[in-house]
């Protein structure tokens, strides 16, 4: 949840590549050891999210409650939990659930942080309303601002994305604010502006494509720390609810009776760390790539 | 009786480590600097001058470059192989480096009377009050007005010609034996140019320190050294004293150098240019490494690389043609 | 310099301004009308107004938010329904504990986090670096709350060594406190010390990168002075920026981790005013905390002007 503040203060502005070079950063980044194993743990667990009632064949809310309890073994690989469930398909649902929650907040904080970032460096009486908000919300503990809200809206899916996005727009629309502020003053932006171009296209087709790279390293550890957070919040209870499965949420029902099925506690959270792992490796690959400045070995 | 080199650089071979393995930077550099030497090093970006300075004081970070032959000897040392704190002895007290860039050479977060006093502290043992009084002296010497407040300030707060006056008073603090200064005046405007040449040029004389001044502009080397190396493509091509150098090259390149330069008097005709480039150091040539780009170029040339030469007791030559006996004119 | 602060200072009023407005709205996010949910299900009509009045939900929008100013003004901050107690006086009882976690947490966290970044930092590429980054990779990813519950059973439930749960205060038997402490302090630590590190090791990597580390080599320093010295105050700036986020990792971790070990802290308070929809406690709590952080951000700004010569007389 914070790493992005602070990629936000270190990042560079690399201007668009030029089609051949952005081949060859291509090219490096798929050579990048981090990346190659964290794009492997992503995608297989994306797999296994997408099919998750394929793999299995069984209902996650099917109860047996003769075959409660029963550790890892032929017919439960993962266990059984407390109900009798299958503690495999309910991991595997859970990561549909948590997958998806980390992905569209990722993607909604970048979309909305790119707008007020670009809107802030464009033009400058919005600026200091956007970034007094931004400074404001940024005042809350992540967790606290996603609490309330949660709380508020109602414990879902819903409130939960919703109060996540709300928590990690000010990383993102300060990093995009950064580098449109340099980029804004590059030659070949004051050229279009000498040339007429209007501000919208002038933020469209210029500034944003170039402020881009840094946003997109932001938004892969945007969605590492949404799944921990999203994770944390249904632990807490104020997340995703029973029956539906997330993996937090198994991880707190697990905990009652953590002596006995130790199983059920275990694997959610090794998805949870696989999940963040993976995306923080895959994170930290484009970075390398596309932040040359940051290059970290 | 010749007077023993003060530095002796042997056969230096520098290569560096890049996605296609080892390059080789320069190759075969061999030359003296004397005590007192006022030595200047031209060549074109890429030549190889930085890399000879920074070797000279060991100063290539160490896992991506090494030192495949070659010594350089001080004080009946290889500084390429002596261990670190010998090393440590000499940088900064015998022989001092003054670097291109003062703005990014210096620590931006520690004060300038903080930045001089270091080696002072460190190699005359002085307190900090003592340091800090000497540095106040040594700006004086550099010719900085307001010695006494400038020396807590901060380089951000300089310009560029001051910045590289504390570069220059840092490296002469502990009164060195040689002094290389890598293109000190690069980075800064024409006059100011001048008048850091100027200071380089008395304190050589009070403190009788040797000089070598590596820079790409032709002019600043006139206006400076008394001797002149020239590099081509990580290798020395001529060495000769600066008249010498300037009014009768016997090096192909160098005689190019000369033609590019713009006349004072003269008509509007075309710069003269060079053609084509420099190679890439690991692009493969056969023989003479400038011999793609020679008008005077021979088969013999391309047949073996040229040996440097000495024409005369103070001019070396590496062109195989020009140091014939029978080509000699 | 003294102009600079009151610049700091005043482009602070408009954020205080703002997190207030922010936490007054917290109540308008409920679906449907506040008193209802916050009376529950059960509740008869006449509860339903009586709510309603206590917390002045009938007045109008805008006369609502000036009430929430002036009693801002006055140092009130809302009272609990579950508690019957000001928020301040909750938050106030429960200060220590949660104070003594995240200070113990912090005061771990710093100097290992600087060290073994810039350990790696100095060491990289080699197995010091990847050994390094790979722990603190694994500090950032595994949630706290469940390696925290797996520590528990561990060294509480196997080992017996610490306790699973409860806090003793400091005043009581200061060794039981710390021992109550050491396991929670230790995993909300987890996080922080590897972003800590990561965040170091970059900082310390662009900074070696530099060219006055040639310089200071150059002189003849020792890697000690060189690195401890010249690249170190450098890194720092960038580490004290971090400060003002480790602090609110801190904070948003111990909602969990008090959770987790049963705590009496804040956290644990807010957790539960959230179950059981006592809404203006929330509200004060966060309004509070958004508070205390403006006052951290604004500190460690100042501190950052005082690490960076660079930024202070502009």
């Amino acid at each position: 949840m914070t790493e992005l503040a602070l990629d936000s203060g270190q990042a560079a502005v690399s201007p668009v590549l030029a089609p051949r070079r952005r081949f060859m950063a291509l090219r490096r980044l798929v050579a990048h050891r981090s990346f190659q194993i964290g794009l492997c743990l992503v995608l297989v667990l994306a797999v296994a999210a997408i099919f998750a009632p394929f793999i299995t064949g069984i209902d996650p809310s099917a109860m047996k409650v003769r075959l409660r309890f029963k550790p890892p073994s032929e017919t439960f690989l993962f266990g059984s939990d407390s109900f009798g469930r299958d503690v495999l398909t309910r991991v595997l649902y859970g990561a549909r659930v948590s997958l998806w929650i980390g992905l569209v907040v990722a993607m909604l904080s970048g979309l909305c942080g790119a707008l007020i970032g670009v809107l802030a460096a464009q033009f400058r009486s919005l600026d200091a309303l956007l970034m007094r908000l931004m400074d404001a919300l940024m005042s809350f503990p992540a967790i606290l601002l996603a609490l309330g809200i949660t709380a508020a809206l109602g414990p879902r899916m819903e409130s939960v994305i919703i109060a996540l996005t709300v928590a990690y727009v000010p990383a993102g629309a300060r990093i995009v604010r950064a580098s449109a502020l340099v980029v804004r003053e590059l030659d070949y932006v004051q050229a279009a502006r000498i040339a007429g171009a209007s501000d919208l296209r002038i933020m469209l087709r210029h500034i944003l494509p170039n402020s881009v790279s840094p946003l997109l390293v932001h938004m892969t550890f945007v969605f590492a720390y949404s799944i921990l957070a999203e994770a944390a919040l249904s632990f807490l209870g104020v997340g995703v609810q029973p029956p539906t499965p997330s993996w937090g949420n198994i991880i707190a029902e697990g905990r009652d009776y953590a002596t006995e099925a130790w199983w059920v506690m275990l694997f959610p959270g090794l998805g949870i760390s696989l999940a963040a792992l993976g995306l923080n490796l895959l994170g930290d690959g484009l970075r390398d790539v596309l932040d040359p400045r940051l290059k970290a070995g | 009786m010749i007077a023993a080199p003060l530095v002796s650089i042997e056969d230096l071979t520098v290569q560096f480590r890049t996605d296609r393995g080892w390059t080789t930077a320069i190759e075969g550099v061999s030359f003296d600097v004397a005590e007192g030497d006022c030595l200047g090093v031209v060549g074109e970006s890429g030549s190889g001058k930085s890399v000879t300075a920074l070797s000279m004081l060991r100063l290539h970070a160490r896992g991506t470059s090494r030192f495949a032959r070659g010594a350089v000897r001080y004080a009946g040392q290889d500084l390429l192989r002596a261990p670190e704190r010998n090393l440590r002895k000499i940088r900064g007290r015998d022989i001092a480096m003054v670097f291109q860039d003062p703005m990014s050479s210096l620590n931006p977060v520690l004060s300038i009377c903080d930045q001089i006093s270091e080696t002072l502290c460190l190699h005359q043992g002085m307190t900090r009050a003592g340091a800090r009084q000497r540095a106040i002296e040594l700006l004086d010497l550099v010719r900085i007005p307001d010695a006494a407040r400038r020396v807590d300030e901060y380089p951000h707060r300089l310009s560029g010609g001051m910045r590289q006056r504390v570069m220059i008073a840092m490296a002469i603090a502990c009164r060195p034996r040689l002094l290389i200064a890598d293109e000190p005046t690069t980075a800064l405007d024409v006059t100011i140019q001048a008048q850091i040449l100027e200071l380089l040029r008395d304190l050589r004389a009070e403190l009788g320190m040797a000089v070598m001044l590596i820079s790409h502009d032709l002019g600043v080397i006139a206006e400076f050294a008394k001797r002149v190396i020239v590099m081509y493509a990580g290798r020395i091509v001529e060495d000769a004293p600066v008249d010498v150098l300037f009014n009768a090259p016997r090096h192909p390149y160098t005689e190019g150098l000369m033609a590019s330069m713009p006349a004072l008097e003269g008509g509007t005709e075309r710069l003269y240019a060079i053609p084509g480039r420099i190679p890439d150091p690991d692009e493969p040539i056969a023989g003479c490494r400038f011999g793609p780009r020679c008008a005077h170029i021979k088969p013999i040339c391309q047949a073996a690389a040229p040996e440097l030469v000495a024409i005369d007791a103070t001019h070396r030559v590496r062109c195989t043609p020009r140091t014939r006996t029978s080509d000699m004119t | 310099m003294a102009r600079l602060t009151l610049m700091k200072l005043l482009q602070a009023v408009p954020v205080i301004l703002i997190v207030s407005v922010l936490a007054f709205l917290l109540m308008s996010l409920l679906p449907g009308d506040p008193a209802v949910v916050i009376a529950g299900d059960q509740a008869s009509p006449e509860a339903i107004e009586q709510v309603r009045r206590n917390l002045g939900l009938d007045r109008p929008f805008l006369e609502q938010l000036g009430i929430w100013f002036l009693h801002l003004a006055q140092g009130q901050f809302g009272s609990s329904l579950m508690l019957n107690q000001t928020v301040l006086s909750a938050m106030g009882e429960r200060l220590p504990v949660t104070l003594s976690l995240a200070g113990l947490s912090i005061a771990v966290t710093l100097p290992i986090g600087i060290l073994v970044g810039s350990l790696a930092a100095y060491f990289r590429q080699t197995w010091v670096d990847s050994l390094i980054m790979g722990v603190a990779l694994l500090g950032v990813s595994i949630p706290g709350f469940w390696i925290a519950i797996l520590s528990v059973m561990v060294f509480s439930v196997f080992l017996g060594w610490l306790p699973s749960s409860g806090y003793v205060p400091l005043g009581q038997a200061p060794a039981l406190w710390l021992q109550s402490l050491v396991l929670p302090a230790i995993m909300l630590s987890l996080f922080q010390i590897g972003f800590l590190a990561r965040m170091t090791r970059s900082a310390m990597l662009d900074v070696l990168s530099q060219d006055f580390i040639r310089t200071a080599r150059s002189k003849g320093l020792s890697e000690w002075t060189t690195v401890g010295k010249h690249a170190f105050r450098n890194a720092l700036i960038l580490v004290i920026t971090t400060m003002g986020i480790l602090l609110s990792t801190a904070l948003g971790g111990s909602v969990v981790i008090e959770q987790v070990f049963a705590l009496p802290g804040i956290g644990r308070l807010v957790v539960q005013g959230i179950l059981a929809r006592d809404y203006p406690l929330v509200q004060g709590v966060m309004l509070i905390y958004g508070f205390v952080f403006v006052a951290i951000n604004l500190a460690v700004d100042l501190l950052y002007t005082v690490a960076d010569p660079r930024v202070r007389y502009d």
